[in-house]
């Protein structure tokens, strides 16, 4: 069955190789007897972009997210059609904050957002950066990654994690990113579904992979088992 | 009393530091806390020179304070790269008298891109030269608008800022400024009409964010580039790069002054010329600033060789989480023309602060590496595996590529294989664990 993946605004929120994510979903699918198409749109690009299986978005500086969101808005019915009909959807980083009410900068300026939920996002003066583990209810196996931002989401109704280590939405730890559908946010950057096979079978199989099991990666499996190791480790030092 | 307490313990605790092995950061803190404002106190030079940016500080700074001494000018410097506010106060306090005065003709500050701000809330560089703006150590820095920013803290209208014209994002600084002087490359033989690299931070005009385009490329987004939409363009050059000559190691700065390369980089080009600018602007003559970087060997080991069984090698110092750092190791390889393996370590990302964050590694254009005269690739460290799935997106055959979590191991395996040139591409945090293995050449 042919699986047609679209990477939004890969040309100016691409903060982390998250490019990676969308090569490795389409190696697995194929590989899985798939026949995939990748497409992506681009900053001023105006296109349909209904009719796609799985839509994507990375990160990007808080000045980029602000240039692609005065651009996706033109999208936002395609984008409520997509979720509304269940279609596979992750927005990392700063891009997910695109779909909520709003974002205020750390001036105080307010952008309107996509209103595809109800959530809103501050900016503030403090980077936060770190390695995260969490756990999410998808998938048995911790999710490791990493965060940058300098933002707080409040009004997420369901997160898509539980920080164990790292920052969550609004404070240390706790729920971070949401979950809506098949619709995904967090702010766990870069090529997360390199880092976490869990998540890729996830997607996978929400995208009508049999058997994903099938079909393995031992670079990816053992790249996963050191950084979760490394990161459990770390925690225990920092308790 | 203060200004001289705060003096007087710094000195003591830099006596101490360097018996014990500490570093250069601690007599600074100390002397802040029993005089917060110690740098506003001190007499300083008239000429007071700050370089900042994510590549090349270190280098810069270095060959500005060698052809300066080579002149007879007297220098205060931090050369142990210390650069944020404390370092820089150690060194400014361990050169000054006890009265607090520096007799020094200049004052040369290698300052931290994100801290510069905290050192410079006390005095004003006279000029301020800006490198170049990268995504670099995004753990600790957030990204290179953030960098922007905090830079922008410490940018005053008093200061006569240098910056590099080929890289927009630096350039912006320049905009809607009278005293600013620029630096960059003409169109030479190293450039391309296409851009190389695995992103493009230059697509997109870092003032009105409407699409830019490129007459030509140095490499990534540093290059001839202009905005389609706003008068925003790379500016005309005051010191400039006139021709490159790669093959015979030498390029000509103003059309007049030829220099030889000991290292044939482009970074090692636009650190010379960043270098030049300051030097000629200190009065330094042209003639004289070519005579002392001509075949300049850094000092700072960021560029050492060595043996390893019956390989000559040349180790390049590139920075985890720097992906541009990287490009231009592998590119710099590879311009020698050369049949030869090269050796990527990634153990420890940082040795200043844990993470196990590799997504950096997506943003390296290993495809570069798919070349004919490229023999073995050797992923070693504990991060070996990332390498390798970030490798297995590339087009190098696969039977090219050894992997080892063991760097001990790999270095084994390497001496009991062949003898072709080596290079072996980390970062600080990885040096010596390789070097460990090999021999003086």
């Amino acid at each position: 069955m042919e699986r047609k993946l679209l990477h939004l605004y890969d040309d100016v929120m691409n903060l982390y190789g998250e490019y990676a994510n969308v090569s490795l979903l389409a190696r697995f699918l194929t590989d899985l007897g798939h026949s995939v198409q990748i497409d992506t749109l681009s900053l001023y690009e105006k296109k349909d972009i209904s009719g796609y299986d799985f839509y994507f978005m990375g990160a990007g500086t808080e000045r980029r997210q602000k240039l692609a969101l005065s651009q996706l808005v033109f999208y936002r019915d395609a984008l409520k059609n997509a979720m509304d009909e269940s279609k596979v959807m992750l927005f990392t980083g700063n891009s997910f904050e695109m779909l909520g009410a709003k974002i205020t900068d750390a001036d105080g300026r307010e952008y309107d957002g996509l209103h595809l939920l109800d959530f809103e996002t501050v900016e503030t003066k403090r980077r936060i950066t770190g390695d995260c583990l969490a756990k999410t209810e998808l998938f048995d196996d911790l999710l490791v990654g990493f965060m940058n931002k300098c933002s707080i989401t409040t009004k997420v109704e369901q997160p898509f994690c539980s920080v164990i280590m790292g920052f969550g939405n609004e404070e240390d730890k706790g729920a971070e990113g949401f979950r809506a559908g098949n619709c995904f946010g967090t702010h766990l950057t870069g090529p997360i579904l390199v880092k976490n096979p869990a998540m890729l079978r996830c997607i996978a199989d929400l995208l009508g992979a049999k058997d994903s099991d099938r079909v393995s990666y031992p670079y990816m499996e053992k790249g996963y088992e050191t950084t979760a190791l490394e990161l459990k480790k770390r925690l225990e030092q920092t308790k | 009393m203060r200004k001289f307490l705060a003096i007087f313990i710094c000195r003591i605790v830099r006596i101490i530091g360097r018996l014990i092995g500490k570093g250069t950061s601690m007599p600074g803190k100390f002397a802040l806390k029993v005089c917060p404002d110690i740098l506003s106190r001190i007499e300083k030079p008239n000429m007071i020179v700050a370089v900042t940016g994510s590549n090349g500080k270190t280098s810069t700074v270095e060959m500005i304070a060698a052809v300066l001494e080579a002149n007879g000018k007297t220098v205060a410097y931090n050369a142990e790269g210390s650069n944020q506010i404390e370092g820089v106060t150690t060194m400014i306090l361990n050169s000054c008298t006890w009265s607090g005065k520096m007799k020094q003709d200049v004052l040369l500050i290698e300052s931290d891109e994100r801290y510069t701000k905290y050192t410079f809330r006390w005095f004003h560089p006279t000029h301020y030269v800006i490198t170049n703006l990268y995504r670099d150590q995004l753990t600790r820095n957030g990204h290179p608008q953030w960098v922007f920013d905090a830079i922008k803290e410490s940018v005053f209208d008093d200061t006569v800022l240098i910056l590099n014209a080929d890289d927009p994002m630096v350039s912006l600084f320049g905009q809607g400024r009278e005293n600013v002087l620029w630096f960059g490359l003409d169109h030479s033989s190293i450039d391309t009409k296409e851009f190389i690299g695995a992103y493009n931070d230059g697509l997109y005009c870092p003032a009105c964010g409407k699409p830019m385009v490129y007459d030509y490329y140095h490499f990534n987004h540093v290059g001839k580039y202009r905005c389609t939409s706003c008068d925003f363009a790379r500016h005309d050059t005051d010191f400039t790069v006139t021709d490159v000559n790669l093959d015979e190691s030498r390029i000509t700065i103003n059309g007049t002054d030829e220099i030889k390369l000991a290292f044939k980089s482009i970074y090692n080009i636009y650190n010379i010329l960043a270098a030049y600018a300051v030097c000629s602007l200190i009065g330094i003559s042209g003639k004289e600033i070519s005579n002392r970087v001509s075949n300049y060997i850094l000092k700072n080991g960021r560029y050492q060789e060595f043996m390893l069984g019956n390989h000559q090698g040349i180790f390049l110092i590139s920075k985890h989480e720097n992906s541009i750092s990287y490009d231009m190791s592998f590119k710099f390889a590879l311009a020698a023309g050369k049949p030869c393996s090269i050796v990527v370590i990634v153990d420890a990302v940082s040795r200043k602060y844990f993470t196990s964050e590799t997504s950096w590694l997506w943003d390296i254009n290993f495809e570069q590496l798919n070349h004919e005269l490229v023999q073995n690739i050797y992923l070693c460290g504990k991060y070996c595996n990332d390498l390798a799935m970030r490798f297995s997106f590339t087009d190098v055959p696969p039977e090219k590529i050894k992997v080892f979590e063991d760097i001990d191991a790999a270095c084994a395996a390497i001496r009991a294989n062949g003898d072709e040139q080596l290079y072996a591409v980390t970062c600080f945090s990885d040096q010596a664990k390789f070097m460990s293995n090999t021999t003086e050449r």
